[in-house]
């Protein structure tokens, strides 16, 4: 059974963060979650999904943020509790309805987390969410610890229904990818029958009615945060620094006091709903110090919105001193972590502290850094991404015009990196590529002459992609579009999408086909199979040079984890260390210095090349690239 | 008690994650307080993948440079990498061949800042049993021989019992005790 969906109340269990989110909605009886996967966020919905059967939940993988955000919405509306979660880029797409159902409100309790990824450790920005918030006159609540993660979650349900507002939740990697001990609640069974009230529309018209609305519901949220029990103070009544903090500054500021020994001259100040501020309390605070450091993750949101507070009250307040990310006190991008913060208060302090002493650390440093190597992300063993750059290499390497791959957002991004030949060369949102590769297209009547080629992986077609080919068949550009379709989100987790036959809970459901939606597009479409490489390479060039138009084709081969898992090996491989030349081959070592599958190895003693049996997955791809035909494959 | 913390060090796919849930698990279970930060995403595509585990009334879940008692590395050369999270006389657990490890170059820095080095060869023991993706049980078993820190043998093998899924609980038991005799000797 899943952890999260044990019906033992008072008992204490392991849960990350994530999960501790996910059982914090099941304690406020949620109905409905919808969500588009995306680190830090994606085990909130996926472990909801694992206990939807059990309780009578619908909780589904949506095409996108937007989509996902309608979907809760809509529960809310009808008077049940709604989920919704993303990562920080989600909130982008879901923004344009997010900053109408402000006005409009909500019923039900709607609760939208949004996990942000500081030092993007898995995304291709570092954003604050948090800005949103601010933006949408919504109120919003930031998760310390685990224990919090769920009780905040829970208790964000009831002040939506409270203000009939959705609530913001932001959590970040280091709350939603730890775990910790977490005391469980009961767990209520509602049953509510859902009714949509027409006498009570949900529509932002007449605005400024709704608008006067929204401002007078984000005050009274701000009188109920005065007395949350998620804002507290610890430390002396006139501290000589405060610390402002929240989320895993929080911990970070809590370790950085305590190492220090700090407890009779610092106070830390943890606030869980920053905005809007518990205005008086943040005022009581800052009369009492002098100096105060604030310390949060991505940009300084808590810092600025005090010292805004700070500034329509200095006259009583007197002259203050802030530190922060916006004063370069601490660093403002990349995250945080505790040895940071320590530092901070060791410089503000003059206090000294060591657990290594420096010279031990710089020589643990020299050492390691020395001695390993740089590992740069890159594809699996018998990844389809790893064929279909290499493919895409020659095609344009025998094109000749400096042609180039319009990026978009999935394992497949690695293209910009030597595992996909550095071949990627735009990388931005969500079914960009298509969109700036249907742009580039449409230079051609400039004399653009580099050939562009699109690639986008199945679950980011469905999300963002469609529209873009929709433009691009539409606005006649010249498109051709890879569509690598591995039949998984992969970089995610593996959740299913419309082209997988499968629903979130598992159930069947109908599969959207690739083929049908891109010709109904108005695109000329073939299939091909990536690990066919020499085919794959013959038509990538064929439809650059000879077809006009809007070109998809559909690379199909399913993740190479995946196959380890369903599959068995297609092929046994093998390198005949006769016929491999080793270094004195005129190949530099191609196939493990360029094509680098994990599964080839070098044999430092046989100065040869060497299959790694237990990586090597079987593809058969890396016997085309061998010019001594060295490496083998035989059907199993 | 006082507060231990651990680093688990290794590859994308070596089950790093697994390896540290086994022992979070343990000591939830014995009642312990515990906090654990992880590696998620795109971080595991072929990159280092690095787990902190701490265990007694902490505040925070990572791990700072020069404070981990106990280095458990998948992968020589993570090993290496995470050399700065160790505190004087920590531990080191390598799956590294045991007649080099550590290099040369390391030796003199270990031995002044008092950490004991051990290594087995987990891949090899887990291969050994055509269990190939249970390197990280090798080890796991291995470091449980040496009685470090609050969770016992005993405790991690109850553990893995309850939380191996049914097709592989066999086979991971097994790896695990192969490690332990390693170890044990």
């Amino acid at each position: 059974m899943s952890i999260i969906a044990q019906d033992t109340p008072g008992e204490t269990v392991l849960l990350m963060g994530n999960e501790a989110i996910a059982r914090g909605a099941l304690e406020a009886g949620i109905k409905v979650c919808a969500a588009y996967p995306g680190n830090p966020s994606s085990e909130i919905t996926g472990s909801l999904a694992g206990v939807a059967d059990e309780f009578g939940l619908h909780v589904e993988w949506s095409v996108n943020e937007k989509v996902a955000l309608e979907v809760a919405a809509a529960a809310s509306f009808a008077g049940l509790r709604g989920l919704c979660t993303m990562k920080q880029n989600g909130l982008n797409v879901a923004s344009d309805f997010l900053l109408n159902l402000n006005l409009t409100g909500c019923e039900g309790g709607l609760v939208l987390i949004v996990a942000d990824d500081p030092g993007a450790l898995s995304s291709s920005n570092e954003e604050d969410s948090r800005a949103f918030a601010k933006l949408g006159d919504l109120p919003l609540l930031e998760p310390a610890t685990f224990q919090e993660a769920k009780a905040m979650t829970k208790w964000a349900f009831d002040l939506s229904e409270d203000l009939g507002l959705p609530v913001l939740v932001r959590t970040v990697t280091r709350v939603s990818h730890a775990r910790g001990n977490v005391l469980l609640d009961e767990l209520p069974r509602p049953t509510k029958k859902p009714r949509f009230d027409t006498s009570r529309p949900r529509i932002a018209l007449p605005v400024l009615t709704n608008h006067k609305l929204l401002r007078e519901k984000l005050e009274r949220a701000g009188q109920v945060f005065e007395t949350s029990p998620f804002n507290f103070y610890r430390g002396p009544e006139k501290p000589e620094l405060l610390i402002i903090t929240c989320g895993s500054g929080w911990m970070y500021s809590l370790e950085a006091v305590a190492n220090l020994d700090l407890n009779e001259r610092v106070g830390i100040l943890k606030l869980g709903t920053t905005w809007p501020l518990p205005e008086q309390m943040v005022l009581n605070h800052l009369s009492k110090a002098d100096h105060v450091l604030f310390v949060e993750e991505v940009s300084p949101f808590l810092e600025n919105n005090v010292k805004e507070l700070f500034a329509q009250n200095c006259v009583d307040l007197g002259l203050k001193r802030f530190s922060g990310k916006a004063t370069g006190t601490l660093p403002d991008i990349g995250e945080l972590n505790p040895d940071i913060v320590i530092s901070t208060l060791q410089d503000i302090l003059e206090v000294f502290y060591e657990p290594v002493s420096a010279e031990y650390a710089l020589r643990a440093k020299e050492i390691s850094d020395q001695l390993v190597p740089e590992r740069p992300l890159g594809f699996c063993a018998g990844c389809p991404h790893r064929a279909t750059y290499w493919a895409i290499k020659n095609a344009l390497a025998l094109d000749g015009r400096d042609g180039f791959v319009a990026g978009d957002i999935g394992c497949y991004s690695l293209g910009i990196g030597p595992s996909g030949f550095s071949q990627m060369k735009t990388l931005h949102a969500m079914g960009s590529g298509t969109g700036l590769a249907g742009g580039f297209g449409q230079l051609n009547a400039f004399g653009l002459d580099q050939p562009v080629i699109a690639v986008s992986g199945d679950s980011t077609f469905y999300h963002a992609v469609m529209p873009a080919l929709t433009n691009a068949s539409y606005n006649k550009s010249n498109l051709l579009l890879l569509l690598l379709d591995n039949s998984a989100t992969a970089m995610t987790g593996f959740q299913p999408h419309p082209g997988t036959g499968k629903t979130a809970s598992g159930q069947d459901a109908p599969i959207l086909d690739l083929e049908v939606i891109c010709k109904a597009l108005g695109a000329q479409v073939e299939v091909g199979d990536p690990f066919d490489m020499k085919a794959t390479t013959e038509t990538i060039l064929r439809l650059l040079q000879d077809v006009e138009g809007v070109k998809v084709l559909i690379l199909r081969r399913e993740c190479a984890l995946v196959r380890g898992r369903t599959q068995k090996k297609l092929f046994n491989m093998e390198v005949d260390q006769d016929l491999c030349l080793g270094e004195r081959c005129g190949c530099n070592r191609l196939c493990t210095r360029v094509f680098k599958c994990p599964g080839l190895i070098w044999d430092e003693i046989a100065g040869r090349a060497r299959i790694d049996e237990a990586i090597c997955t079987g593809c058969g791809v890396c016997a085309e690239i061998c010019p001594s035909l060295a490496i083998r494959k035989e059907v199993v | 008690m006082e507060n231990i913390n651990f680093v688990l060090s290794g590859l994308g796919g070596q089950g790093i994650l697994f390896m540290t849930k086994l022992l979070a698990r343990s000591a939830v279970d014995k009642g312990l307080k515990i906090l654990v930060a992880e590696t998620h995403g795109m971080a595991q595509r072929g990159g280092s993948v690095v787990s902190h585990l701490r265990v007694g009334g902490v505040k925070g879940s990572l791990v700072r440079a020069g404070s981990a008692h106990i280095l458990l590395a998948l992968e020589e050369n993570e090993a290496y990498r995470n050399i700065p999270f160790l505190a004087k006389g920590g531990k080191l657990y390598a799956n590294a061949p045991t007649t080099s490890f550590p290099r040369e170059e390391v030796r003199p820095y270990l031995e002044k800042i008092g950490v004991e080095c051990h290594s087995i060869q987990a891949s090899d023991i887990a291969a050994g049993l055509a269990a190939p993706m249970s390197t990280n049980l090798a080890l796991l078993g291995f470091f449980s021989a040496f009685q470090e820190g609050p969770i016992s043998y005993d405790e991690l093998k109850e553990t893995i019992t309850q939380v191996s899924p049914d097709r592989l609980r066999e086979i991971n038991l097994k790896v695990f005790d192969k490690g332990f005799e390693w170890g044990a000797v």
